[in-house]
């Protein structure tokens, strides 16, 4: 019963959170500082109480369905972008983090199901421990290829008005490039190191059910096409000097790359990954 | 009679020309000699700035003669020769002619680039020598200090200009590219007029290292700051610019290095880590494709004048406050009224400072504190700060503190409450309360009481009174203008008045000069003085005859220009010609001299003191010019030097 008394509030505060951030990314009150990330931190605590209640009632984690991954990425990706806030002292990345958080949550409190129903079969056979690490580090991998995409975007937009030589709404808004080319770098390299890890749980789980690492999957071409991007990413960096707005343009495209894996081969392509 | 400008930009004339035209003391002082001679201009004002020369006078009659003849004079001033006639003359009229003046005077041209504060200077340094040589009188004087104004009111509202908002623009570009300045190295490309303030700004700020690339014939005293590894040989540029984050470039030296092939080169080499090049100089072409190079940010000089966010605003409201005055002049200017009673005449230099002063500090709401005998416009003064501050709109009141008894004083400045004391049948606002907003002048300071005095340092200190009889403090914002015609300073000694108001009242002190202390200032006062009251009693006198105006200039004032007014209200009245006789000014002005070569109990002064003190007067009313005064003594100039020699007569050092 309390879960679905939280699925609005959280959903009501996370949406204020995101009105909140754009009030202040807009008008730059300095007096309404602070309010963007208390709504979110209330937001976050919220969301903490209700995966503790979640993870009550299913007697396990709540990571073994569609929509109980996209709560529990939802509050790890609000999680990470908190510290990450704190760290770099800006909050104009919330205005485009925040609403993904709440059409994540939004989509996810459709279909959640509080009654523990019997895994798919595939799942009943699988170590829940390395089934666990293995959806964590990609949640992980997911959050940080997200980061870069949101600090990437901001990065084009702001370079772009430079070039223009048209200073104005962004100018003012948006912190330097190079604090979002470093971010970008960061979270890219992060996510990378979390997605390999994550790939060599999958392959651990593949290889003791079904004795070959890579069952002929779209998931498992698709995310390792994923892979693929990111390492280029990491080397062009190093080899080729691609900084800035070349390195931006990887990270969107990654990231729209890992955004079509997600929905379209997850939910109507693969066999295997019937969870994200 | 209109207000002229005819004036000569730099650009418009050859190099050689322009260095030899103001630079020849001699060559101005004879073309102002001529310039007065010409007789056609009621007022003129020479002014020479490091980008313009300019004339700026009163015309009257056959304007189109007139231009022509200070054309022709400004051409003989610079030596131009008939060969050079098509030189430019810049020629403005009424409102135009006076804008200019107040844009050059805030910079606002491209001009006057340098530096906000050099047409002032320049102004001021054109005012006196036209003092001396030409004849700029109060209309002229008062735009200087409309200008003076003007400069003051841009400083408050924080408007900048020129290098100061480049620069700025420069660092929030810089900070939005690369981060903190403290990773940032900057490399400076050849000189030019930004160079000097540039590198000022530069050196405050925490930047990782700030380069220099120039040749040896270009080091200025600017750069003496700059260490030696900080002046880099040209043949280094492309080992620099693989390095630094930010180069500015001053002037077109060097540009095979900004070639898009080389910038290629460069950026490989440095491992496509961003760089941004500021052109600083409309010289600079710069090259197209340098634009589409990965990571390489090229700006000219348009772009950061263009943009939006802090010049267009800072020039409108530039532009709107000139037009305020400008329009405040010609309101002043049409009105006919040159005698005003809100307004303070003098040329002299002691009136000049006094008058910059106000224009300086009516901006602020700082107390004063204006010292001066009776009768030497303190009311003037406290009103002109009025006027000019931004309370003008609020009220102005002024309490005499010595014509009231102490308790009366007390009650008109506090108010009271009702039953306060007998008689006091109904509450009642003092005049502070009435001045809420706006400024209060008290003036005989030096003759309140210790305990009033008291009083007011509380409402110096903590901005708050108390009604008498009332037990509640209230809060108001009052700018206080006090006034005295005591030496106070005497006053604190004999324990008459409270130190610690005395220097709570003198955070800002005018000395207001005695009459007697600017006699430039007496005939300039008297024919105002004159043109007024021959209006208001509708007489034609329009001067005075030279005996009578040098009855004037002699007399020594003791009551000062209220005096001056007096005499010459009495002398208007009783003339009937159209000058003033000296039969028509006041008995008592005509007793003099005899008094100051035998004071009447004192020693008689032997003739070679008195010889000594007569040199001394004779040098002093010609300002020095030995040739004027050796002809008007009827000696010899030699003979003039050893009289000057034998009494050991010097001339004072510059003021």
């Amino acid at each position: 019963m309390l879960i679905q008394a939280l699925n609005i509030p959280i959903v009501l505060l996370y949406l204020l959170a995101a009105v909140t951030y754009t009030a202040y990314f807009i008008t730059q009150k300095q007096n309404l500082k602070n309010v963007p990330t208390l709504v979110l931190l209330a937001s976050i605590c919220f969301h903490c109480v209700y995966i503790i209640f979640l993870a009550k009632a299913l007697g396990r984690f709540p990571i073994f369905t569609v929509f109980e991954v996209l709560t529990s990425a939802t509050f790890l990706f609000a999680f990470v972008y908190l510290i990450l806030e704190f760290f770099i002292k800006d909050k104009s990345m919330g205005v485009l983090i925040i609403p993904i958080l709440l059409i994540f949550q939004f989509i996810a409190i459709t279909g959640i199901d509080t009654i523990p129903k019997a895994l798919p079969p595939q799942l009943e056979q699988l170590s829940r421990v390395t089934f666990g690490i293995h959806i964590i580090f990609m949640m992980l991998a997911y959050s940080g290829f997200a980061v870069a995409f949101i600090a990437s975007a901001m990065h084009l937009l702001l370079a772009r008005e430079i070039h223009q030589k048209r200073l104005g709404f962004f100018f003012s808004r948006i912190p330097s490039l190079e604090l979002l080319n470093r971010l970008n770098a960061s979270a890219a390299s992060l996510g990378f190191i979390f997605a390999t890890a994550g790939m060599l749980c999958g392959f651990l789980m593949a290889t003791q059910y079904w004795g070959n690492p890579m069952p002929p999957d779209p998931k498992f071409i698709s995310f390792f096409l994923t892979w693929v991007l990111y390492l280029f990413h990491l080397l062009a960096r190093r080899k080729l000097g691609w900084h800035g707005e070349r390195a931006a343009w990887l990270s969107v495209i990654g990231f729209l790359w890992v955004t079509v894996n997600l929905f379209v081969v997850s939910l109507f392509l693969t066999k295997l990954h019937l969870y994200v | 009679m209109q207000i002229y400008a005819i004036g000569l930009h730099k650009n418009n004339i050859t190099n050689d020309t322009w260095e030899q035209a103001p630079a020849n003391p001699q060559a101005i002082k004879s073309c102002c000699r001529t310039l007065s001679s010409f007789n056609i201009s009621k007022e003129s004002l020479l002014v020479i700035s490091c980008h313009s020369i300019e004339i700026f006078a009163l015309l009257e009659g056959d304007i189109n003669k007139q231009k022509e003849i200070l054309k022709k004079f400004l051409a003989k001033m610079l030596n131009l020769e008939e060969s050079e006639q098509n030189v430019y003359f810049h020629n403005l009229e009424g409102p135009e002619a006076v804008r200019h003046f107040l844009n050059l005077a805030l910079g606002v041209e491209p001009i006057a680039y340098e530096s906000e504060n050099d047409f002032l200077e320049c102004a001021s340094k054109g005012i006196t020598l036209a003092n001396e040589f030409g004849n700029a009188d109060f209309v002229l004087n008062r735009l200087y200090q409309t200008a003076i104004l003007l400069a003051a009111k841009v400083e408050q509202s924080g408007i900048s200009f020129d290098h100061a908002s480049i620069y700025q623009q420069i660092e929030d570009l810089m900070k939005k590219i690369f981060g903190s300045l403290e990773s940032i190295a900057i490399l400076l490309v050849g000189t030019n007029a930004l160079s000097a303030p540039l590198l000022n700004s530069l050196q405050s700020k925490p930047l990782k290292d700030v380069f220099y690339i120039m040749s040896t014939s270009e080091y200025g005293t600017e750069f003496i700051a700059l260490s030696e590894k900080q002046i880099v040989p040209p043949h280094e540029l492309n080992d620099k610019l693989a390095r630094v984050q930010v180069v500015l470039r001053m002037n077109q030296d060097s540009s095979e290095y900004f070639t898009s092939d080389n910038l290629h080169n460069i950026m490989a080499q440095r491992k496509n880590q961003p760089l941004l090049i500021a052109n600083l100089d409309t010289t600079i072409i710069p090259e197209a494709l340098l634009n589409r190079i990965y990571n390489l940010f090229v700006y000219d000089l348009n772009d950061f004048q263009n943009f939006e966010t802090v010049s267009q605003s800072a020039n409108k409201r530039t532009k709107d406050l000139i037009e305020n005055e400008l329009k405040d002049f010609f309101s002043w200017f049409y009105s006919k009224e040159h005698y005003r009673f809100g307004d303070i005449i003098g040329k002299s230099r002691l009136i000049e400072g006094v008058l910059e002063l106000i224009a300086r500090i009516s901006q602020t709401n700082i107390t004063v504190l204006i010292q001066g005998e009776s009768g030497t416009g303190k009311e003037l003064v406290a009103k002109a700060i009025h006027e000019n501050s931004p309370r003008s709109k609020k009220p102005f009141v002024t309490v005499n503190c010595g014509a009231l008894p102490e308790t009366l004083l007390e009650s008109e400045l506090f108010g009271y409450e009702r039953g306060a004391f007998t008689g006091a049948h109904d509450s009642k606002r003092g005049l502070l309360e009435e001045a809420d907003g706006g400024t209060l002048m008290l003036d005989e300071i030096g003759d309140t009481s210790p305990a009033f005095q008291v009083k007011l340092l509380r409402v110096l200190q903590e901005g708050e009174m108390r009604r008498v009889g009332s037990t509640r403090s209230q809060h108001i914002d009052v700018r206080i203008i006090a006034a005295t015609n005591k030496q106070l300073d005497g006053l604190v000694a004999k324990g008459n008045f409270r130190k610690d108001l005395y220097y709570r009242l003198k955070v800002v002190n005018i000395d207001l000069p005695a009459l007697r202390d600017r006699r430039e200032d007496i005939l300039l006062l008297a024919r105002h003085f004159i043109a007024h009251y021959s209006d208001k009693m509708k007489k034609r006198v329009t001067g005075l005859d030279n005996s009578a105006s040098d009855i004037i200039m002699q007399y020594n004032w003791p009551g000062n220009v209220r005096e001056l007014e007096n005499a010459i209200e009495h002398a208007v009245a009783l003339s009937i010609g159209h000058t003033i006789l000296p039969e028509d000014l006041p008995t008592h002005l005509h007793r003099k001299e005899e008094h100051e070569v035998i004071p009447e109990n004192g020693r008689v002064i032997t003739l070679k003191e008195m010889e000594k003190q007569y040199i001394t007067k004779a040098l002093q009313h010609y300002r020095w010019d030995y040739d004027l005064v050796a002809r008007a003594l009827e000696i010899g100039r030699t003979t003039l030097w050893r009289k000057m020699k034998e009494y050991e007569i010097e001339k004072p050092s510059e003021h």
